[in-house]
């Protein structure tokens, strides 16, 4: 009965955040739309219909178009330079492993998910929003790096690591190196699938590109992916114990274009 | 709560675990597919980052005999590239002060470790040779920095007082292996440069290189012409204008020959024709007829001048555009009441409307890759120049001002031009043409000498292979 | 017509021509004395014959031209224009009774043919504007035609947003420029 109360407590508090938080970005056309495969079923419909749902407007604002250049390179840089800390280490689990039923400690997880979501997905978006929002992201990267120092100290290397944990380490240190230009044409259909062989450190020792095309748009997108690739080199924090598990991971690149 | 427990597929981690897991999964964008032992992981990586791209262009190098003249070329045609790769939107041109190799160290195979250093994902340079009879020959390669292997190799010669000609054919060439899109740096724009006051225009029409280079005037401005657009084949010219109107002759439509610099009317019509535009082969004019207060819309076949009426009725039907394929017909009309967009077949028939926003639409233009219609809009006192799918869809605008109108298309429909008049003082005006991309992000001015106003943007000039 | 303003303009008109001829009379002067002095002489026959030969062309030319701009004067006076409301052609009260005295005028003038220019505020397309600027002009011819004028005396031409009579972005500027203007051909 209070597990329910505290489940609930959750629950509402997650809404609520995430609509806090997350619906001002949708109202922006650059968006990249989630799917979630794996719990969503679990979960409550509304939730859901947030995230998939994008309510994406015809006509963008025009005070954002007009002005003559985009301060596209410092938020980009800053990306590149620092990558902003994700708080799915391991210390994470741990935390949140301890003590299930206090909520005090759950909450606290929360609030920092916001930058996360923004710097790493909706990067580009982000940068359309700067003109409008008021920069509460050096603040919010602040408090997330601080939730991130505390997690260090409790750090417990034991705690497993799931092929979910993996993919998502390897998606995130993809994502860090992979660019793409701006609104080239039949961008919809453009995904390019990769199979590549890692060695024990992470060091990607083979990219094959599975499916090969004379389209000069696909060309491109196939070069950006393999240029990501290249570039990244090499996986750090994937665990050894592990690597029969990703030895050889499928890559499938999906440009999604606001 | 214990259902929930129960469907959780790792029931190894606790509930609140999974819960945070699920949020951090949805806040990483990917997808795990299968998980299954013995098949490989597989993600789906949805990501990334949509930036320009990071480009190296060095200086040129020289070979062979030279001279003052290719020694300032070995700076003038990279920068001219980098230019228009810029220009572009895709690109950002990477310091070259931070390049570690010269440009005659780059004649060998390039140091990729190098360029790598600066996140350079492409490293392009060239090499300028002296040829017989004032020509130069320019080589250009450009290297994927990254992948290490050469993604592109052109030679390429000319007169050398002709060399934006080849900076404009490389940035082509460089622009299509890099983006998959048509260039369009080889161009020209045509338009009508304004002298005099507002009240009483002098008109000429003029024609410069896309980056505003290379000006000249068409015409001496002792008639008023407007509205001048390119054939298919950058041979033609067709415009509208008040011509002779003391001999009897009513405003009309022109056509003009580039080569010889010849003009001759299109015809003589019961009303006003206005509102030209060539079909995609070329073999066909559209055009407004005007007569008795009602417009439209006519199709009038080169060879024969044989005219055929598209639209009837009573409303104002004008500044049609055809479909890049030929077979469909986007115009505005006042036929609702309101001034909108519609859609017709080549032979007229098909009507339908597809704007429906606030506001009154005009000038559609349709893409040359089929999928936007460009057009002006004009709402709540300001103009603006917007884009919307074929269908209606989409709507976005792209630029706005005082008075801003008549976009026209890049080849390759990624870039747009329009024109731009700004109140100066209580009376007088700039009045300047600019360029956009699709984005709405990039807008720049092409300088010219005087005001400028309706610009049309050539179809693209064939390269002779030899 | 009030006698007063038929005599007025008589008079004006005389006055206008007494002027235009003293004019000549100078200029007759002036030629011949410039004639004169480069010769070196006094006037020869024959120099004195072309000049007058000149000075008849001349007038008869001026007398045109003059008549030309009485009756444009005076057309001016009737009212040579109406007006428009924003994207229309729909002639208001106070046009019908311009073209009203428009058509008195024509019928009394019945040697002239004149042309309507259609204008547009610069509020609109280029495109559009030249449509509008036709239906402006047309419906005045048509309105004319139906007041009795034979439609061959009126010609007409769409300026669009081409050549506004005022300066300007207000919207005053944009009233005076939304407009239909009787000008009668040389």
């Amino acid at each position: 009965m209070r597990n329910a109360a505290y489940t609930s407590i959750f629950f509402h508090l997650f809404i609520f955040i995430m609509i806090f938080y997350n619906l001002p970005s949708f109202k922006s056309n650059a968006l990249n739309y989630v799917s979630v495969e794996i719990v969503t079923a679990k979960l409550e419909e509304p939730v859901k219909k947030e995230i998939i749902k994008p309510n994406r407007p015809e006509i963008k604002p025009l005070k954002k178009k007009i002005i003559p250049s985009l301060p596209v390179d410092k938020p980009k840089t800053l990306a590149i330079d620092k990558p902003v800390p994700l708080p799915i280490d391991k210390p994470v689990i741990k935390q949140t492993n301890n003590d299930v039923s206090d909520p005090s400690k759950i909450v606290p997880d929360l609030p920092p998910t916001k930058p996360i979501f923004k710097k790493d997905v909706f990067d580009d978006m982000l940068k359309n929003l700067a003109e409008d929002e008021p920069d509460l992201n050096s603040e919010t990267i602040k408090e997330l790096k601080k939730v991130n120092a505390e997690n260090v100290t409790s750090k417990n290397s034991k705690a497993s690591i799931s092929p979910h944990l993996i993919a998502m380490k390897i998606a995130r240190q993809i994502n860090q190196n992979w660019t793409r230009p701006p609104g080239l044409k039949n961008s919809d259909d453009m995904a390019v699938p990769v199979r590549i062989r890692l060695r024990i450190d992470g060091t990607i020792i083979n990219i094959r590109v599975l499916n090969r095309s004379s389209d000069p748009t696909y060309i491109v997108y196939q070069e950006a992916a393999e240029r990501a690739l290249n570039r990244l080199k090499k996986f750090d924090g994937l665990p050894p114990d592990k690597y029969s598990s990703w030895k050889i991971v499928e890559l499938n690149f999906i440009p999604v274009n606001p | 709560m214990h259902n929930i427990m129960k469907n959780i597929r790792y029931s190894n981690l606790s509930f609140f675990y999974s819960l945070s897991l699920f949020l951090i999964i949805i806040l990483s964008a990917f997808q795990v597919k299968s998980q299954e032992d013995g098949t490989p992981l597989q993600i789906d990586i949805t990501g990334g980052k949509i930036q320009p791209m990071p480009i190296a262009i060095s200086f040129f190098s020289t070979k062979g005999e030279i001279n003052e003249n290719i020694k300032t070329l070995t700076k003038e045609i990279p920068d001219l590239i980098a230019n228009n790769l810029v220009n572009s939107g895709f690109f950002k041109l990477l310091d070259r002060q931070a390049y570690m190799q010269k440009p005659e160290a780059l004649v060998n195979r390039p140091k990729f470790r190098d360029w790598r250093i600066i996140d350079a994902q492409t490293l392009i340079f060239g090499i300028i040779s002296k040829k017989p009879q004032d020509k130069i020959s320019v080589s250009v390669q450009m290297w994927d920095v990254y992948g290490e292997r050469r993604m592109l190799g052109i030679t390429l010669s000319i007169k050398a007082r002709s060399w934006r000609r080849i900076a404009h054919i490389i940035s082509d060439k460089v622009y299509e292996r890099l983006t998959g899109e048509t260039g369009y740096f080889d161009t020209r724009i045509v338009y009508v440069s304004e002298t005099g006051d507002q009240k009483n225009k002098v008109k000429r029409l003029a024609i410069m290189d896309q980056d505003g280079a290379n000006h000249k005037f068409l015409t001496d401005g002792k008639s008023l012409v407007l509205t001048p657009r390119f054939s298919p084949n950058q041979q033609l010219i067709t415009f509208f204008a008040y011509r002779n109107l003391k001999s009897g002759l009513k405003p009309s439509v022109y056509i003009y020959e580039l080569s010889t610099g010849k003009i001759d009317i299109l015809g003589e019509f019961e009303g006003m024709s206005f509102a030209p535009r060539f079909s995609p082969d070329g073999k066909k004019l559209v055009m407004s007829l005007a007569q008795n207060g009602s417009t439209n819309i006519h199709l009038m076949d080169l060879k024969t001048r044989n005219l055929k009426q598209l639209t009837r009725g009573r409303s104002i039907d004008t500044s049609p555009s055809f479909s890049p394929n030929g077979k469909k017909i986007v115009f505005n009309s006042d036929r609702s009441g309101g001034r909108h967009l519609y859609i017709m077949s080549n032979r007229g028939k098909d009507i339908k409307r597809i704007s429906f926003g606030r506001g009154s639409y005009a000038t559609p233009v349709w893409s040359p890759r089929g999928d936007y219609i460009a057009f002006t809009k004009f709402t709540r006192g300001r103009f603006y120049i917007g884009l919307m799918r074929p269908d209606g869809t989409a709507e976005r605008l792209i630029a706005e001002g005082y008075l801003a109108e008549g976009p026209t298309w890049a080849p390759g429909g990624r870039v747009l031009s329009f024109f731009r008049q700004t109140p100066k003082d209580d009376e007088t005006f700039k009045t300047r043409i600019y360029v956009i991309d699709i984005t709405g992000n990039r807008e720049r001015e092409i300088i010219t000498p005087e005001d400028a106003s309706d610009p049309a943007w050539s179809p693209k000039y064939n390269v002779r292979n030899n | 017509m009030p006698t007063y303003l038929k005599a007025f303009m008589a008079l004006s008109i005389f006055a206008y021509m007494q002027g235009c001829a003293k004019e000549h009379m100078e200029d007759l002067v002036l030629n011949a004395e410039g004639r004169a002095l480069s010769q070196g002489e006094e006037g020869s026959s024959s120099t004195e014959i072309e000049v007058e030969e000149n000075i008849a062309q001349k007038i008869e030319m001026d007398d045109v031209e003059t008549i030309t701009q009485r009756l444009t004067n005076e057309l001016i006076e009737v009212g040579d224009r109406v007006f428009f409301d924003y994207d229309q052609s729909v002639i208001m009260d106070e046009g019908q009774e311009t073209l009203l005295k428009q058509a008195q005028f024509l019928n009394k003038n019945t040697d002239i043919l004149v042309t309507v220019t259609g204008h547009c505020d610069e509020r609109g397309t280029r495109e559009y504007n030249l449509a509008l600027g036709e239906r402006r002009a047309s419906s005045v011819k048509n309105y004319l035609v139906s007041l009795g004028i034979d439609a061959d005396r009126i010609s007409i031409i769409s300026y669009g947003k081409e050549k506004p009579s005022v300066a300007g972005y207000n919207d005053w500027a944009w009233s005076q420029n939304r407009t239909a203007i009787t000008l009668i051909n040389n």
